[in-house]
């Protein structure tokens, strides 16, 4: 990076801690600290779902899966509008009237105390854990191709983060996600426009997107049923919606922010935005990755994207074998740089030319991704991890090797703000749940207000502190963005379960809800257990599907050998009920 | 129980008849569906 680069970053974080604390009001009160008053209009709350989803893992990742496999990662939100839709019409206008702080609360006001514990306790150790992850994956990216100490990166994500959201709340959490939004997207529109010039002359846009859909690259949508496959359309529909309407109607980081809305209408208004845009978006990062790799094509790419990775294997007995790879590499690479600008300038000949080409450039694509798949096979061999890959060095090694002074800070701060948008809602979100669901509830039952704004913000340090240890600790853990939505799928679809259970079934109870909620997740603990390429092959999406159902399942068994339920709590906690 | 502070029911304005927006976002996916298989298809 050079010193405009550095100019842009450090701009960015004095700019994005300062402008939060300037747009907080209201934030010596804990309404306005936790829920903005229900002041905050439907586009700044819809942007705010939005930053608060769209992490650096997204941003980093989702390019390197776009490198990697093409569009096919954009079918995991194929559920996402309709699950938007069901919230509408049932959670956001139920949690709305309910006055709720945190999404369990209801659930005490439906079941009992001991289930609305034990799901804010199953959110916490979930958003806690996650959180960190969501830290480790841009720290542990940018201290690698930046040469940073790993704990400073860390420091640098979290302390700014952590300012804001301990000083100014809930509000200066959105109206920071509304600027960091306008980074990312500007970041990608400039990384899009920057790549699109940088294509040989003769090789049109089309042509590009022609290779790259030679290279199976544009390959957006599988019809196939195969429980195996992560990414098909029918995981993506069934699966990502169960898990859409577990994370944006269980999850407190989600909840919390459509809370803040001025009315109901305009809570359904912020969620209806993510409907509409959420899948564009991702197309536009995946296309992205997609051009990165149409890029490589015609410029020099590294055999492997981490550098820390190709060091460790040359320090290794494995030394002279990565070499001899590496002058494979090189000779298969240029190959195909030329079978890609062959292939490119007969997109639009004649057919056989075309085929041909097109044939040359598939053979000469396969060879280079054998070489890449052996090197990464002998980094896999010396790290002791078959799931290690580099598939979140691809984009930043983009950045900082080809893209001009200025929009690498730019796209750099982007990380930056895709990480904090993130981390500050969870941070927010762990603060209230802990607060509203256990210090108000448990602890101290008669706290006043301002002991309990105090302890919000405490708590918000806390967290803080807490996920920045576990970032450290978790930096090494493979392909991060499966990880955190595979460590997610282990409890959304059971939390989704719990309130499909309240909302659903009439006659179910408290020991019903707990139980079903403590069988849901043993049930999801026992399948991944037992899943595997040789034991029962299923893509984690589906777990979302599986815990729900076992919680309705086992939760209806449950309330119904243990008397049902009553009509006045039936009456507290159903749809349509304006508690 | 927590002491939420319950909302102002006198005050809540009214809620408006959503589903033309509803029905937009599924038009909306089913045209970014569609798109993205054309894509597929051209581009494969």
């Amino acid at each position: 990076m050079r010193w405009l680069d550095w100019a842009v970053v450090v701009a960015y974080l004095v700019w994005v801690v300062w402008d939060g604390l300037r747009a907080s009001k209201k934030t010596n009160e804990l309404d306005g600290y936790l829920r903005a008053g229900r002041s905050l209009p439907w586009w700044v709350v819809g942007l705010s779902v939005m930053a608060t989803q769209l992490s650096a893992i997204t941003l980093v990742g989702t390019t390197g899966q776009g490198y990697n496999d093409g569009l096919r990662f954009v079918q995991f939100y194929f559920g996402l509008p309709i699950a938007m839709i069901i919230l509408s019409l049932t959670l956001v206008p139920f949690f709305y009237r309910s006055g709720v702080f945190t999404a369990y609360e209801y659930l005490e006001r439906r079941f009992d105390l001991k289930t609305r514990t034990l799901a804010s306790m199953a959110f916490l150790m979930q958003r806690g854990l996650s959180c960190g992850v969501i830290i480790a994956a841009p720290a542990l990216v940018l201290s690698i191709v930046l040469g940073w100490n790993l704990t400073n990166t860390v420091l640098l994500i979290g302390v700014p983060t952590v300012i804001y959201t301990v000083l100014g709340g809930v509000q200066a959490v959105a109206w920071t996600d509304v600027k960091q939004m306008a980074i990312i997207v500007g970041g990608v529109l400039a990384a899009v426009i920057v790549l699109l010039t940088q294509l040989p002359d003769g090789v049109t846009t089309t042509a590009a997107l022609t290779v790259a859909g030679a290279a199976g690259k544009m390959k957006a949508i599988d019809f196939s049923f195969k429980m195996s496959e992560t990414y098909t359309f029918w995981s993506g529909i069934i699966g990502g919606l169960f898990l859409s309407l577990s994370y944006f109607g269980c999850d407190q980081s989600q909840v919390q922010r459509y809370l803040t809305a001025k009315s109901v209408d305009e809570g359904r208004h912020s969620l209806l935005m993510s409907a509409f845009v959420k899948i564009p978006l991702q197309v536009l990062i995946l296309m992205m990755g997609v051009l990165v790799f149409v890029f490589f094509l015609f410029h020099r790419a590294p055999l492997l994207f981490n550098p820390a990775d190709s060091a460790k294997v040359m320090a290794s007995d494995k030394a002279g074998e990565y070499q001899a790879l590496q002058q494979e590499y090189d000779q298969k690479a240029m190959a195909r740089n030329v079978a890609a600008t062959n292939f490119a300038r007969a997109a639009s000949g004649a057919d056989t030319e075309r085929r041909a080409a097109r044939d040359a450039f598939v053979a000469a694509d396969a060879d280079v991704k054998s070489v890449r798949s052996r090197a990464l096979g002998l980094v896999k061999g010396v790290f002791g991890d078959v799931k290690r890959t580099d598939v979140n060095y691809i984009f930043p090694t983009f950045i900082l090797t080809y893209l001009p002074m200025g929009l690498v800070g730019l796209l750099i701060a982007a990380i930056f703000a895709a990480a904090m948008s993130s981390i500050a809602a969870e941070l927010n979100a762990l603060a209230t749940a802990t607060v509203i669901d256990f210090y108000r509830r448990h602890l101290k039952p008669q706290a006043t207000d301002n002991q309990t704004l105090l302890a919000s913000k405490l708590a918000t340090a806390s967290w803080g502190v807490f996920t920045c240890v576990v970032a450290v600790y978790a930096a090494n853990l493979g392909s991060l963005i499966e990880v955190v939505n595979e460590f997610g799928s282990y409890f959304y679809g059971s939390l989704l379960g719990v309130f499909i259970l309240a909302l659903g079934f009439k006659r179910s109870n408290g020991h019903g809800a707990f139980f079903g909620l403590l069988g849901g997740l043993a049930t999801v603990a026992v399948v991944a257990q037992w899943n595997g390429p040789d034991r029962v092959h299923m893509s984690f999406l589906w777990y979302n599907v599986i815990g729900a159902v076992a919680v309705a399942f086992i939760g209806s068994i449950v309330s119904v050998v243990t008397g049902g339920n009553s009509r006045n709590q039936i009456a507290a906690g159903q749809i349509g009920e304006k508690a | 129980m927590a002491r939420s502070e319950p909302a102002d029911r006198s005050a809540a304005p009214v809620e408006t008849d959503m589903t033309r927006i509803y029905v937009l976002v599924v038009i909306v996916e089913i045209i970014t569906l569609l798109a993205l298989y054309w894509m597929q298809r051209v581009f494969a």
